[in-house]
């Protein structure tokens, strides 16, 4: 009776081990896993920048720079776009942009600098929110990462 | 058998210990904190005064440069070299490289206050 109960605990005791490991893991974890499409809210002041692919709605006061790499983004800008300026390296700029914008594609980069930000994104990418303010990304309806904007240019994956 | 239960205990404890240890040790850093001061002046930077970016958290450097820009802009003057350093700032700061984000940001407040 020893001699099989013992095997039979050990595994238990392993796999009790392993799914403890993985509750008390910390929640930047999760923001390195990837494989779906996921949705991230923000909201703030300062710089809200993201790069990847898929939908991208943004509005706010300041200034918006959108980079189109693959050549098949579709940007819709309404309300005050400001002066449009293209830049260096595939970039437009709206300099005193006061409205939103929408931007669908699969190489895209949405940055806007200022306040009164509002970002939703869904896709799979990477995004910076430097300032004040807080964001959340749900993925199948659960939220697998949330926080607040940061001072330093912390990198978080959409997944 | 109460032995082998209380050794399966302290194994399953050492096994969740290890576990945890290891995930966190893998979380990222955040990025090192940016240089205290700037340290590149030029002959022409040091004609006007520079604002003490060291106390400055971004957004404040980031709303400088905004109104800055702005202002520039209303007098007709070419901004053109401050917008492509902050373009540097935006790119370094989608990459993570807080450094130079903040050292391109600053470069650009500069540009602008010696138009």
């Amino acid at each position: 009776m020893k001699k099989k109960t013992f095997p039979l605990l050990l595994v238990i005791a392993t796999l009790v081990a392993l799914i403890g490991a993985g509750i008390f893991a910390p929640q930047t974890a999760y923001a390195q896993s990837g494989g779906g499409n996921g949705t991230l809210k923000a909201s703030g002041d300062g710089l809200a920048g993201i790069r990847g692919n898929g939908d991208i709605t943004i509005s706010g006061n300041g200034m918006l720079w959108i980079r189109d790499q693959a050549g098949d983004a579709v940007i819709n800008v309404s309300g005050n776009g400001g002066n449009r300026h293209e830049g260096e390296n595939g970039w437009v700029r709206y300099s005193g942009f006061d409205g939103q914008a929408t931007v669908s594609g699969s190489q895209i980069t949405v940055a806007l600098s200022g306040y009164g930000i509002n970002l939703e994104a869904t896709g799979t990418g990477k995004f910076i929110m430097r300032g004040s303010g807080s964001y959340t990304v749900e993925k199948d309806g659960i939220i697998v990462l949330d926080g607040a904007w940061t001072e330093e240019a912390e990198v978080f994956s959409i997944p | 058998m109460k032995k082998w239960i209380v050794l399966l205990l302290g194994f399953t404890l050492l096994l969740s210990s290890c576990a945890r240890f290891r995930k966190q040790n893998t979380i990222p850093t955040s990025e090192p904190l940016a240089p205290a001061t700037v340290e590149e002046s030029t002959a022409e930077e040091t004609q006007v005064e520079h604002p003490d970016f060291a106390s400055m958290s971004f957004v404040e450097k980031n709303n400088l440069y905004m109104q800055l820009l702005s202002e520039k802009i209303s007098t007709g003057a070419n901004t053109s070299l401050a917008e492509s350093e902050y373009q540097k700032s935006i790119e370094a700061s989608l990459a993570g490289d807080s450094t130079e984000a903040d050292r391109a940001l600053e470069e650009a407040i500069l540009n602008l206050l010696n138009l």
